[in-house]
């Protein structure tokens, strides 16, 4: 008995608050639930983003005939009485239609944004980038060689977030399991462990980067792996500290004895306990990912070429500081989604404080 | 003008030294105000003891808290009432004026002395503190002085040399003495003792209870002692205040308490802790849990004493005494060493090797209990683990049921043995509901359909007592007992055939240490168990065992039957266990 029956009645309080479900508590604090919200919603819409920018039709009616360009492989020009085989513009058949008086039952929708992220999309004797414009569709104008910015911004949202999300799973498999281990079997496994975290970790990350990429063309899956080879030992000082100190509790030697496993120690016992301190650093690492890809695609050792992506964008507004529509949307993107995460962040580690707020006179 | 009202006060109650009147202590749940405890009034004269008793969560140490003005805030208030010292209201009192009493006039001795003093500094300077903060007029070579003189005061010798001690290189009775010579540093016309002996052993509890004793007649204070435990009352104090609910039940002389108590409640209270007079392994009263509601007085003590009339018409069974005698050996351990390794210090590698248990040898035959008695540090805890196979002996053999124990294959272990822990919410995952607690061994094990396993949780509750419907519950929702009956249920889902409890009571209030005692025998007799039961608690082991080791340092200095040991001790060290131990002031039982 270490603490005076009173301090236990009070504890024994603050713990009956806890009942509430930690989601319930995370409703209460409105910043963080309605910077939920306002991300899920857009991770949702991105994931349908090709229903509302693409520069396919949704839908084109030829000879009553109904045709589904964004669910259908390329469809030739000729299939519409065009006089060409390569994959028809959809945009150019609207205009065409709708200039052709005689025509009645034919008809265009396009998407709300009809262009793709790749799609360079060269005016009538002007030289891109085009400034914003309501009128040609491009809402927040295009970038230097005629790509529209909002098409770009949100597939490059869609990419970067599934990327920070991806990177996040991985790392904390990894780390969370390496980091119990360590922590609960101690001994030789830890000692090794702890040495090569401590080498691996005084690798400069960026250098293997910049090699890695000259060596092979990087990819989405590539960039994951490379991050997470990197990534994964900060997670590990966590786990390791808290399994350590949760592995000498009697629940687990209660486990022990009843004849469980040390898998199932872990798995079971000793990870639901402690993860409530891994669990705040979930958004912050979203935030990081999300930077980390951007850092790299600026400094052009990301993702290559054509694929959208906010770094590339934002080197090219740094690059052309005359065009402001390119560098202000994507840093107002930027920031935006950032303060997003953190402050979901920060509700999430309001729910798990274990502060109790308790003063003596 | 507060001045006024206490002078008016201070007339009419003038031989009082503490007077508590109508005091109401509030806990805020949620947004409501619930009260703790209810209008309480007591008072205390100078140089008299007064202890208040009662089980965990009956609001003593709030009271004495509230004295202190030391509520935590700010979910706790003192809704109503005074609380006069020396005819003056604390309550009404500034910070400053506060601190003029605090540790002046009135000092505190709390359970913990470790936590309660500060580790980075040394006690000497620590005592000079609080002499200093005080009696300023004091030059620094008196203080330290009177520092030393204190020291002595309280038993401790070397004092030169203790006083640079810092806290962590005193052990818990040393510590709880320099708490108490902190204490009587200013001379304080009252101190209130928080529970002080509950964290020690028996024989240091024996010596702090003599040396508070002493101290109190020398220095002529008061003193207002806090226990749950009746016998460290009856102890050391004159009169006793019972509180149950938040309220106080019984105020009365410690002989009038033992020998008489009027409230039901004080009678069943004395009657379920396991004392010399009361048959071995007999069912002890159960008190219910305490009513969260204010409950009407009558009604209060209608329930309890439907509670002693109950335990009246239990028929005591005689057989229960003389344990079926059994012959088959299931348990034998032969020669077992266990020793620590401790480095001396940090750059010296020599290891010095530390020896828990030395040399232990016993028999356990089937369908019997063994105790291990010792105090804490005499290794009873490592012998234990080792035979659950937690750790493995350095020597010497393990045999269960005649072959050596297999340690390295769980499963195997698992079905034969299982360990009930000292402390049930330790031991249960919080994160698991019931059922997945109790069906953890069964999917394990791979036992039974799904529900199959759910079956046999329900068939285990049944067992220990508890309703269907607590499976879909966490552990945090139910009280130390009840936790630990499910604790029970867990181990016993396996059937295992011999059962290790780890002090299974001593975290538990006396009404509910008598339930779960009940609930061992019980099972016992059902399930033909085998117990080895580990305890400090010598009146406990006198009830529920056969067989008594006493453990000391290591080693098994006295082995045989539990009524021999506990009447007719024939070693030193047992002998003054037994005396250490708190006994009643009872003359006759009357109740029994």
């Amino acid at each position: 008995m270490s603490h005076s029956p009173t301090l236990e009645f009070v504890l024994g309080l603050a713990m009956h608050r806890q009942i509430r479900s930690p989601w319930q508590k995370f409703k209460q604090l409105k910043r963080g639930y309605f910077s939920l919200l306002i991300l899920a919603g857009l991770i949702v819409l991105s994931c349908f983003a090709e229903l509302i920018f693409n520069s396919k039709a949704l839908l084109v009616s030829y000879q009553d005939e109904l045709y589904w360009p964004i669910f259908s492989d390329s469809i030739e020009g000729k299939q519409f009485g065009l006089d060409y085989e390569y994959e028809t513009n959809y945009r150019q058949l609207k205009k065409t239609w709708q200039m052709d008086s005689s025509n009645h039952n034919n008809f265009v929708i396009l998407p709300l944004v009809p262009f793709n992220p790749t799609e360079v999309d060269l005016l009538d004797g002007l030289y891109p980038p085009h400034a914003p414009s309501i009128e040609n569709q491009h809402y927040l104008g295009t970038d230097t060689i005629g790509r529209d910015v909002l098409v770009r911004l949100v597939y490059g949202f869609r990419i970067a977030i599934f990327f920070a999300i991806t990177l996040l799973i991985v790392e904390y498999l990894v780390g969370v399991f390496i980091g119990c281990f360590m922590g609960f079997l101690g001994g030789a496994f830890d000692l090794f462990f702890q040495r090569i975290i401590e080498v691996w970790s005084n690798i400069p990350f960026l250098y293997i980067v910049m090699i890695m990429s000259s060596l092979i063309t990087p990819g989405f899956w590539s960039l994951v792996l490379i991050m997470a080879l990197f990534g994964w030992m900060s997670m590990t000082w966590y786990m390791r500290s808290a399994s350590y100190k949760e592995a000498n509790r009697d629940y687990v030697l209660a486990a022990k004895m009843m004849g469980a496993s040390n898998f199932r120690i872990i798995y079971k016992h000793i990870i639901p306990n402690s993860i409530s301190t891994i669990i705040t650093f979930i958004p912050f690492s979203v935030a990081g990912g999300i930077t980390a890809l951007t850092a790299l695609d600026f400094l052009s050792f990301g993702l290559p070429a054509p694929a959208p992506s906010w770094g590339e964008l934002l080197k090219q507004g740094v690059d052309n500081l005359d065009y402001p529509w390119i560098i202000s949307s994507v840093v107002i993107s930027l920031s935006f989604v950032l303060m997003l995460v953190t402050f979901i962040g920060e509700a999430i580690r309001e729910i798990f404080d274990p502060k109790h707020k308790v003063y003596y006179e | 003008m507060n001045d006024d009202i206490t002078t008016s006060n201070n007339k009419s109650h003038s031989n009082f030294l503490l007077e508590v009147i109508d005091l109401t202590i509030s806990v805020k749940q949620g947004d409501q105000w619930h009260d703790l405890v209810h209008e309480i009034s007591f008072q205390l004269c100078a140089g008299q003891t007064l202890g208040i008793v009662g089980e965990s969560g009956c609001g003593k140490s709030l009271t004495v808290q509230a004295i202190m003005r030391l509520l935590p805030q700010p979910d706790m208030k003192i809704r109503s009432g005074q609380i006069l010292f020396n005819g003056k209201d604390l309550l009404k009192l500034s910070q400053r004026q506060l601190n003029e009493i605090r540790g002046n006039k009135i000092a505190m001795i709390f359970q913990e002395p470790m936590t309660a003093l500060n580790p980075v500094r040394t006690i000497g300077s620590q005592i000079r503190e609080q002499i200093q903060l005080h009696q300023n007029q004091l030059t620094s070579k008196e203080t330290h002085r009177l520092c030393l003189q204190l020291l002595m005061d309280v038993g401790l010798d070397l004092v030169e040399k203790r006083e640079k001690n810092y806290p962590h290189q005193l052990s818990g009775g040393m510590r709880q003495r320099v708490m108490i010579a902190m204490a009587l540093s200013c001379k304080p016309e009252l101190i209130i003792a928080d529970e002080p002996t509950t964290a020690l052993d028996v024989n240091i509890q024996a010596q702090i209870l003599a040396l508070l004793q002493s101290l109190q007649k020398k220095y002529q204070t008061s003193l207002l002692f806090i226990s749950h435990d009746l016998a460290v009352i009856a102890q050391i104090c004159e009169q006793a205040l019972v509180m149950y609910g938040g309220k106080i039940i019984e105020r009365a002389s410690i002989q009038q308490l033992f020998n008489q108590p009027q409230h039901p409640y004080s009678q069943a209270l004395i009657l379920c802790s396991p004392s010399r007079n009361h048959p071995c392994r007999q069912p002890l009263p159960c008190i219910p849990q305490a009513q969260t509601e204010n409950e009407p007085e009558q009604q209060q003590i209608e329930r309890f004493q439907g509670v002693l009339d109950e335990y009246q018409r239990t028929e005591k069974d005689f057989s229960l005494i003389e344990n079926k005698a059994q012959t088959e050996t299931v348990l034998q351990l032969k020669d077992i060493f266990k020793s620590f390794e401790l480095n001396s210090s940090i750059f010296n590698f020599r290891k010095h090797p530390f020896y828990a248990v030395k040399n232990a040898s016993l028999k356990l035959q089937k369908g019997k209990t063994l105790g291990i008695v010792g105090t804490s540090g005499s290794g009873k805890t490592t012998l234990a683990k080792m035979i659950a196979g937690f750790l493995t002996p350095d020597s010497g053999d393990i045999l269960y049921q005649g072959k050596p124990l297999d340690r390295s294959n769980r499963l195997i272990l698992a079905k034969e043995l299982q360990y009930i822990f000292q402390d049930p919410q330790e031991s249960l995952n919080s994160r698991h509901t019931i059922q997945q607690l109790l069906i953890e061994p069964l999917i394990i094990h791979g036992i039974g359909t799904a529900a199959d396993r759910i079956d046999k949780a329900k068939e285990m509750l049944a067992l220990v007592g508890l309703p269907d419907h607590v499976l879909s519950r966490y552990p945090h929702e139910f009280s130390g007992g009840q936790k630990q009956r499910i604790g029970i249920a867990r181990g016993l889902i396996l059937q295992p055939k011999l059962l290790i409890c780890d002090e299974p009571v001593s975290a538990l209030d006396v009404s509910v240490q008598a339930q779960i005692l009940n609930l061992l025998v019980e099972l016992q007799q059902k399930l033909n168990l085998t117990m080895i039961f580990i305890t400090h608690d010598l009146a406990v082991v006198r009830h529920i065992a056969d067989d008594i080791a006493v453990m000391h340092d290591g080693e098994i200095i006295e082995y045989g039957a539990a009524v021999r040991i506990c009447d007719q001790p024939q070693e030193n060290y047992t002998q003054q266990l037994i005396a250490s131990t708190p006994t009643w002031p009872i003359s006759d039982n009357r109740l029994a």
